[in-house]
């Protein structure tokens, strides 16, 4: 395609998903903050659940895991455990801490952390913090990255990676600041369903274009890549370590990147959570079925010799799809992808700026201020994920893999959090600093992003350093106040389970 | 609120947590398992191990669900406190 024509299919795709979140936000929509980053608890289970899904599987399951699949074969399937563990995490631990946030008026993860340990200041701006540079690292830049990726491999060259980054990004901000969070998750349904229809028909496309079927494509791997075909895969990255480290990693991570976290407090009744995590696989499996039994193998018995792995997608489309129409739909579906999962990183990292940060340095401003504070923060960060993703570092799932050892060091306290009383903000403190410190100096100083000792990732180590800090810290510390013990397990235990136990019949208030 | 039976709450959590260390270490050592084999010389063995697994794990939460998960499990909560 020229690039006058992909910059008008783009446009239009931007223009209609602009319209589609000033719709979805108008009839409710008031400036506030909690209106802006949690629609006011007010998504029912359906959206919600394809808001999650459009959120976790974006434009880097699409293009990184179908270059995934390229590079290390079928082991790259592995993650639709990463998609049910994500789901019972979702039902289980997601469904106390939406209860939590209800009771408690809780709008974020920060919020979460510094009510459940009593640590208003110093906890919440180090978990905004680490939030912030998790979303950034392993999700936010590389969205843009992929944005430059796809404008650049449709128009051939005509456009260049950093013009289709700032071109795309500009359009994202746009329905960013019109939707808030009300907007955005109208968006992600309507882009959710988009991704699955896409992907399937890219897929029958391409079997009745290549004039080669299912069958053939499998015996071209066979003869050609046979390595492919099996765990480890061609270059042995599927390991049974690296199996283990890429499960941890993608569960613990990315469930608890901060734009997926808050999602929690988004749908209006607990009775959603009874559904979503079906809902959730219903939509995740397909797609991975899809990308791991038909794109990717597709992509590796038809192009040859490609590099760029994270290309092979587009790569697919430029060359499989004579019709330049057809080309431009599943065109947008790519794009769609991206932007449903990069405009809720942005609203996130809008959100830790506003309320987990500003808010708690700088108290007693109206809502009105606060508001216009999170639409500033959504520019500023737009610009800093634009520069940070100027020179990407490695192919997309290298990238996040190893970048998701951030986050996933919140994932241990934030559950603990809500089953053992006695963990207390000194244990948290110290297990998720410990943890962090193994995680940089594995990753950035004995520079091992992927496999390290005894064939284990950096955030496996992280995660179970910090499990030893933190019990060991919290034993030898003071317990948390019997009113937060009694807030974030027996009070929430009984809005669950109606059952009562001692400390709850010593008080009444609770009923 | 009628109170719930955590007993019986468990031991559905306890089955979906078996099926799931089954799906993964299944899948996991696949190559042990037959996942090296061409299923008719073509389809990966592993394909068909991540397939069962898949339909596995839907069952089992549906069946969770169903039968573990009691209706009154879910309180309508009061907020603000």
């Amino acid at each position: 395609m020229s690039g006058f024509t992909v910059y008008l299919i783009a446009s239009v795709f931007l223009v209609i998903m602009i319209a589609i979140a000033a719709y979805g936000t108008l009839k409710q929509r008031r400036s506030s903050t909690n209106d802006l980053f949690i629609a006011e608890r007010s998504i029912g289970p359906v959206i919600t659940a394809i808001t999650i899904f459009a959120t976790l599987q974006s434009g880097f399951s699409i293009l990184g895991f179908a270059g995934l699949f390229y590079l290390n074969g079928v082991g790259a399937s592995m993650a639709v455990f990463v998609a049910f563990t994500q789901a019972m995490i979702i039902y289980v631990v997601f469904r106390r801490i939406w209860i939590a946030g209800k009771k408690y008026n809780l709008s974020s993860q920060a919020d979460y952390f510094s009510d459940r340990f009593e640590s208003p200041v110093f906890l919440k701006i180090l978990i905004g913090i680490i939030g912030l540079v998790a979303i950034v690292a392993a999700h936010f830049s590389v969205q843009l990255n992929s944005l430059g990726i796809i404008m650049q491999t449709m128009s051939n060259g005509e456009i260049t990676y950093v013009q289709g980054m700032i071109f795309l990004a500009i359009g994202m901000v746009i329905v960013t600041l019109i939707g808030g969070m009300r907007g955005i998750s109208f968006v992600d349904f309507i882009l959710g369903i988009l991704m699955l229809v896409g992907l399937t028909s890219l897929a029958v496309i391409i079997f009745t274009n290549s004039g080669q079927g299912f069958t053939d494509i499998y015996q071209n791997l066979k003869t050609n890549f046979a390595a492919a075909l099996t765990v480890p895969g061609p270059i042995n990255y599927f390991t049974p370590q690296m199996i283990f480290s890429f499960f941890i990693s993608y569960t613990f991570g990315a469930i608890m990147l901060p734009h997926m976290f808050v999602k929690t407090y988004i749908t209006k009744s607990i009775k959603s959570y009874k559904t979503l995590p079906l809902l959730y696989m219903g939509a995740t499996f397909p797609l991975f079925i899809l990308i791991f039994w038909l794109i990717g193998p597709l992509a590796k018995a038809h192009l040859a010799d490609v590099t760029a792995t994270d290309t092979v997608v587009p790569l697919l489309i430029a060359n499989f799809v004579n019709s330049e129409f057809v080309q431009g739909l599943l065109f947008i579906v790519v794009i769609a992808a991206i932007i449903s999962t990069a405009s809720g990183a942005l609203l996130a990292l809008s959100q830790i700026i506003t309320i987990d940060v500003y808010k708690t340095l700088f108290k007693g401003k109206t809502e009105k201020h606060y508001y216009w504070v999170g639409n500033i923060g959504i520019i500023a960060i737009t610009l800093i994920g634009l520069v940070l993703a100027i020179n990407p570092p490695g192919a997309i799932a290298y990238i996040v893999t190893s970048s998701l050892g951030i986050s996933a060091t919140l994932f241990i306290p934030a559950v603990l959090g809500l089953y053992w009383k006695r963990l207390n903000k000194h244990g948290v403190i110290a297990g998720v600093i410990s943890g962090i410190v193994v995680y940089v100096w594995i990753t950035f100083i004995l520079n091992m992003p992927q496999a390290s000792f005894l064939g284990f990732n950096a955030t496996v180590w992280a995660v179970l350093v910090e499990v030893i800090v933190l019990v060991v810290v919290t034993l030898f510390t003071p317990p948390p106040s019997q009113n937060t013990q009694l807030k974030y397990i027996d009070k929430i235990n009984y809005s669950l389970y109606g059952v009562e136990n001692l400390s709850l019949k010593q008080n009444d208030e609770v009923k | 609120m009628e109170k719930v039976d955590l007993r019986k709450l468990w031991r559905g959590r306890t089955i979906l947590a078996i099926v799931f260390l089954l799906a993964f270490f299944s899948t996991g050592f696949s190559k042990y398992i037959g996942g090296e084999y061409l299923i008719g010389g073509v389809f990966p063995g592993f394909y068909i191990i991540v397939l069962i697994n898949i339909i596995l794990i839907f069952a089992s939460v549906w069946y969770y669900n169903a039968n573990f998960v009691p209706e009154e499990l879910h309180d309508e909560v009061e907020g603000n406190e």
